[in-house]
C-alpha cells in the first residue's frame, strides 16, 4: 500500500522549547493509523502539522503527494478533522452547523445533512440548538461534520473523548465501516491503549515529541502474544526505541 | 467572495447589532431636538449651538462616536474571537484562502456600519428637517446649503468610525482583547469629537483612511501566518 500521508523528521519548536523532535511517520491509504501517546506527548501538535493549522520548524510533510506547508488549502480539501474539543456556533442548530460547513467546502446542498446525523447517532437533532448538546452529543456532531463531506482523510484527535461506552462502540464501528467501505484513510489519536488495539491496522506510539515505534498491530500481536499493554506503557513513557 | 460574506451573516446573530443601530438613533432623535433647544432655554442669546449646522455638528458627532463603539464590538465578536483558540482551528481547518475570509469579515462589518450609519443620521435629521418646517426650533431655520454641508460631514464621519474601528480592531488583534479594541475606539474618537470643524474632521478622515489601510494589509499578512 502507498503512503497518503508521509512526514519526514518533523522539528515543532515554541519559543525555545522543542515539541516534536525528528518525528517521521508514515500512514498508508485506507488504513486505521492509530497514534498512541500520553498526554503531552505531542500527539495534537503532529496532527496540527498535517493540517496546516501549525508550520513545521523542520521536516517535511506530504498529504497524498501534496506539500502540506506549501499548498495548506489543497491538503485541507482531502481532510475531515476533528482536532482537540470541537466547537460549533451555538446559537445555531446542529443542521445548520453542518449546512455552514458544507458551504465553506463549496459543497452546500451536496451532502445529507440527516443521513450524517444518523450515522454518528444523532437521529431527529437536526433542528436542536448545538447549546443544549450534552459533551457526549458534541463529539459525536463533531464527527459528523468531519466525515459529512466524504474526506480521503480523517485526522481524529481524541475522538471518543466524552462518549460513554456504547458510544464508543458506534463510534468505532463506524470508523471501520469508513475505512472498510469508503476507503477512508483514518488518523486517530489517543492515549487509550486498549481503544487503539481494538481499532487500529498501523499504530504510531510518540513519547515526548519523538516516534518509538510504528508497526502493524498484528505484527506487535505476532511480538507479543500474551499482551501489548506492558510493552506499550513501556513506549509512551519515553522506554527504549524500537526500530 | 459573496458567498464568504453570506456565509458570516448565517453564521453570527446581527439582531442584536440591528436594535444597537435602533437604540443609537432613537437616542440621537432626542439629542437633536435637545441640543435644538438650549439656545432657547439660556438667557444668554450667544448661546454655543445656535445654528443647524451646529446642532448637526455635535449630534453627528456622538452619533459616530456611538457607531465606533459599535464596530468595535462587532470586529472583536466577527474578528478578535473567531481568531482565538478553538475557534481558530474550526476556521482554518477550511480549504479557504485566510485572506479572503478575513476580508469577507472586515467587509461585512464596515458595510453594516457605514450603512447603518448613513439611514441612522439620514432618520434623524430628515425627521427634524420635516419638524423644522412645520414648527421651527432653530432660528436661521434650514436652508438647503446647510442640509448639503451637513450630508458631507455626515458622509466623513462615516469613513472616520470605518478608520477608527479598523484601528481599534488591530490594537484588539494584537492583544486578543476585545476590552483593548473598544478602548481604543473610546480613546481615538475622544479628540476627534472635539475637533468642532468639518475641515478637521476631514483631515482627520484621510489620516485614519491611510492608517487603517495599511493596518488592514498588516494583519492579513499575520492572519495568513497564523497558527492555531
Amino acid at each position: 500500500m502507498t503512503s497518503i500521508i508521509q512526514a519526514d523528521n518533523l522539528i515543532k519548536t515554541f519559543g525555545n522549547k522543542e515539541v516534536i523532535r525528528n518525528c517521521s511517520l508514515s500512514v498508508k491509504k485506507g488504513e486505521i493509523y492509530g497514534f498512541l501517546g500520553a498526554n503531552g506527548a505531542g500527539k495534537t501538535t503532529v496532527l496540527k502539522l498535517i493540517c496546516g493549522l501549525l508550520r513545521p520548524t523542520a521536516g517535511t510533510i506530504e498529504v497524498a503527494g501534496i506539500d502540506a506547508v506549501q499548498s495548506r488549502e489543497a491538503v485541507l480539501a482531502k481532510i475531515g478533522s476533528i482536532i482537540e474539543v470541537p466547537v460549533f456556533y451555538e446559537h445555531l442548530s446542529a443542521a445548520e452547523n453542518l449546512r455552514i460547513h458544507l458551504a465553506y467546502l463549496g459543497l452546500a446542498g451536496k451532502a445529507d445533512i440527516e443521513d450524517a446525523l444518523e450515522r454518528v447517532g444523532l437521529p431527529n437533532t437536526e433542528n436542536q440548538k448545538v447549546a443544549t448538546f450534552s459533551l457526549g452529543m458534541r463529539q459525536r456532531l463533531g464527527i459528523a461534520r468531519a466525515i459529512i463531506h466524504r474526506p480521503e482523510i480523517l485526522l481524529l484527535d481524541e475522538p471518543i473523548n466524552g462518549l460513554d461506552p456504547a458510544g464508543i462502540r458506534e463510534v468505532r464501528e463506524l470508523l471501520r465501516s469508513l475505512s472498510r467501505n469508503d476507503g477512508v484513510t483514518i488518523m486517530i489519536s489517543s492515549h487509550i491503549i486498549s481503544e487503539i488495539e481494538h481499532i487500529a491496522d498501523t499504530v504510531g506510539i510518540i513519547a515526548n515529541g519523538t516516534m518509538m515505534r510504528e508497526t502493524p498491530v498484528s505484527a506487535l500481536h505476532a511480538e507479543r502474544p500474551n499482551g501489548l499493554e506492558d510493552y506499550l506503557i513501556e513506549l509512551m513513557s519515553g522506554g527504549k526505541t524500537y526500530a | 467572495m459573496r458567498k464568504l460574506i453570506k456565509l458570516e451573516l448565517a453564521k453570527n446573530n446581527i439582531r442584536p447589532y440591528l436594535l444597537a443601530v435602533l437604540g443609537i438613533t432613537a437616542a440621537m432623535i432626542g439629542f437633536t431636538y435637545f441640543f435644538a433647544e438650549v439656545p432657547n432655554m439660556e438667557a444668554n442669546e450667544t448661546a454655543e449651538f445656535g445654528s443647524y449646522l451646529d446642532v448637526v455638528l455635535i449630534v453627528s458627532v456622538l452619533s459616530m462616536a456611538s457607531f465606533c463603539i459599535l464596530s468595535a464590538v462587532m470586529f472583536s465578536r466577527f474578528v478578535i474571537d473567531e481568531y482565538n483558540g478553538k475557534r481558530a482551528i474550526l476556521l482554518f481547518s477550511y480549504p479557504v484562502n485566510r485572506r479572503k475570509v478575513l476580508a469577507a469579515k472586515l467587509t461585512f462589518v464596515c458595510a453594516f456600519i457605514f450603512i447603518g450609519f448613513l439611514v441612522s443620521n439620514t432618520v434623524v435629521f430628515a425627521l427634524f428637517n420635516l419638524t423644522e418646517y412645520f414648527a421651527p426650533i432653530v432660528k436661521e431655520g434650514v436652508l438647503s446649503d446647510a442640509i448639503r454641508q451637513a450630508a458631507l460631514l455626515i458622509l466623513v464621519e462615516a469613513f472616520l468610525a470605518e478608520s477608527i474601528s479598523v484601528i481599534a480592531l488591530f490594537l484588539g488583534f494584537l492583544r486578543k482583547s476585545v476590552p483593548v479594541a473598544i478602548v481604543t475606539a473610546v480613546v481615538l474618537c475622544s479628540p476627534v469629537s472635539n475637533f468642532g470643524s468639518p475641515m478637521l474632521m476631514a483631515i482627520a478622515m484621510a489620516a485614519c483612511a491611510v492608517t487603517a489601510a495599511v493596518l488592514i494589509v498588516v494583519l492579513s499578512g499575520r492572519v495568513n501566518a497564523m497558527e492555531a
